[in-house]
């Protein structure tokens, strides 16, 4: 077989595209054809990628790819690359024996590793640890026992109580019960007014009431309170003078009360108050011109015109 | 084994063999956290016994919508960085031994117990040994641990982004420092 028909079928050869037949007619002549046995050999290493060649190119021109590859390749094997991504990395990893030792390591690392998670413990362990937490009280039981501490009771709860110790409350006598009741009413804070309330109805009433010998003093102690004092000072001092120690006392014991009495009474309507200034004012007219008069006489003449008006 | 929902449900009503049960379902989980935490067998196995008496203690404000063993972890957690804090302030006879940071205690696993681990767990807790502590926890949490990015963001309050980040760079650290201890490790995948 002549070689031009042989170097013609040269690249197709090399590619191992040529049926079976063909390919053995061409091997044949390659062994014994040492020119085209040369012109082979150089068309292969044309086509044989050259990796000084790649990395030369990659440090001139960017950074270095292993140090990115180093990056992704613990993602790489993770599968959690995007596809793109891990077509770049594993292209450079079967190109670089450098990534691909340390894929390896990754790799055997990810099935070693997790072995470390647990160590074995000693036989004692869990009974230690039983009996460190056996008396232990934790703060959740302690706050759920707090819990139960104080339980909102129902509706019923109270009549229940009631009604079961309704029976052991004695049962008190009249006498006993109005005796209680008087206690308490006495023992109340504000009993000291309300008593001194009453006395004072119960007085003003007295002197109003016309059998009651205390009837028209206070209108009459009014008028005596409201008088004049220049009209009648003189003559009732002269009027005093002119008294017994005896009468002398009585008479400013009566004035006393007449006094208080007309304080009480001047909350009376108008006629009231006339009538008992016109009344006075007779009086003491009477009792200045006679400067001798008993004053148990005097009072019983206030006594006598308060009940006679 | 019983759901862990419902193991707390009777442990909350009083049931120590609920209790009991949950101890043991966890124990490893606890301990083997507590001895990358403390570094030391006999303070791993101290604070692996007070993480369970804070989680007795705080049965009731796990809510059972989220995942007992990030809550359970993240109270593991606290407790191993607060023995840690106390390791600091010991008088330096009593203080466990350690280097230079008191929260990275020098001793790894004693050979006794890398002779128990076998070849390979001592490889790796070399290499462990020697990582930075912010990757080292990451690494403890994330691929020894299993939680989630999510949960262990939530555990160190930082963002999900920050985790994901820190992540990748303590897993090249960790490839890194073991094929510097042992070149051929990986080879056979």
């Amino acid at each position: 077989m002549s070689c031009a028909p042989i170097q013609d079928r040269l690249f197709e050869y090399l590619d191992g595209s040529l049926d079976a037949a063909t390919r053995e007619r061409v091997a044949s002549h390659i062994e014994s054809c040492a020119e085209c046995a040369a012109l082979a050999a150089s068309l292969k290493r044309a086509d044989t990628p050259d990796e000084d060649l790649t990395r030369a190119v990659l440090s001139r021109t960017a950074r270095d790819a292993c140090e990115q590859s180093a990056e992704r390749i613990p993602d790489w094997i993770d599968r959690s690359l995007a596809r793109l991504d891990a077509e770049l990395v594993a292209g450079h990893v079967a190109h670089c024996a450098d990534c691909e030792a340390l894929a390896n390591v990754l790799r055997t690392l990810a099935v070693d590793l997790p072995a470390l998670a647990e160590t074995e413990s000693d036989a004692h362990f869990v009974d230690d640890v039983m009996a460190a937490t056996a008396d232990r009280l934790p703060e959740w039981v302690d706050n759920a026992l707090a819990a139960f501490a104080e339980v909102e009771p129902d509706a019923r709860f109270l009549d229940d109580v009631m009604a079961a110790t309704a029976y052991r409350t004695p049962a008190l006598s009249l006498g006993a019960r109005i005796e209680e009741w008087f206690v308490g009413l006495m023992q109340r804070p504000r009993i000291a007014w309300e008593g001194a309330y009453v006395a004072t109805v119960f007085l003003v009433l007295l002197m109003g009431f016309p059998g009651s010998p205390l009837a028209g003093v206070s209108q009459k102690a009014l008028e005596l309170a409201q008088t004049d004092p220049h009209k009648i000072e003189q003559p009732f001092v002269e009027f005093e003078a002119g008294l017994s120690t005896t009468a002398n006392e009585a008479w400013f014991s009566t004035r006393k009360v007449a006094r208080t009495i007309a304080v009480k009474a001047s909350v009376g309507s108008g006629d009231v108050y006339r009538k008992a200034k016109r009344d006075l004012g007779t009086l003491w007219a009477s009792i200045a011109s006679d400067p001798v008069n008993d004053p148990t006489e005097t009072q019983e003449e206030i006594s006598t015109n308060g009940e006679s008006k | 084994m019983v759901d862990v929902t419902t193991l707390i449900a009777r442990c909350r009503q009083g049931d120590a063999l609920a209790w009991e049960a949950l101890i043991r379902a966890y124990q490893g989980r606890v301990l083997g956290l507590a001895r990358h935490y403390m570094r030391d067998p006999e303070e791993a196995r101290d604070v692996a016994q007070d993480i369970f008496i804070r989680v007795y203690e705080r049965l009731d404000s796990f809510q059972g919508g989220e995942k007992f063993v990030p809550w359970m972890l993240s109270l593991a957690r606290n407790c191993c960085i607060d023995r840690l804090r106390r390791i600091k302030v010991r008088t330096p006879e009593h203080a466990v031994p350690v280097e230079d940071d008191p929260q990275i205690p020098a001793e790894g696993p004693t050979a006794e117990e890398h002779a128990q681990t076998g070849e390979s767990h001592e490889l790796l807790y070399a290499a462990l040994d020697k990582m930075t502590e912010t990757n080292r926890e990451i690494i403890l949490l994330k691929e020894i641990q299993g939680l989630k990015i999510e949960e262990i963001a939530t555990m160190l309050a930082v963002p999900v982004g920050t985790v994901k980040s820190r992540s990748n760079r303590a897993r090249n650290e960790l490839a890194r420092r073991i094929r510097i201890l042992d070149p051929s490790y990986g080879s056979a995948v």
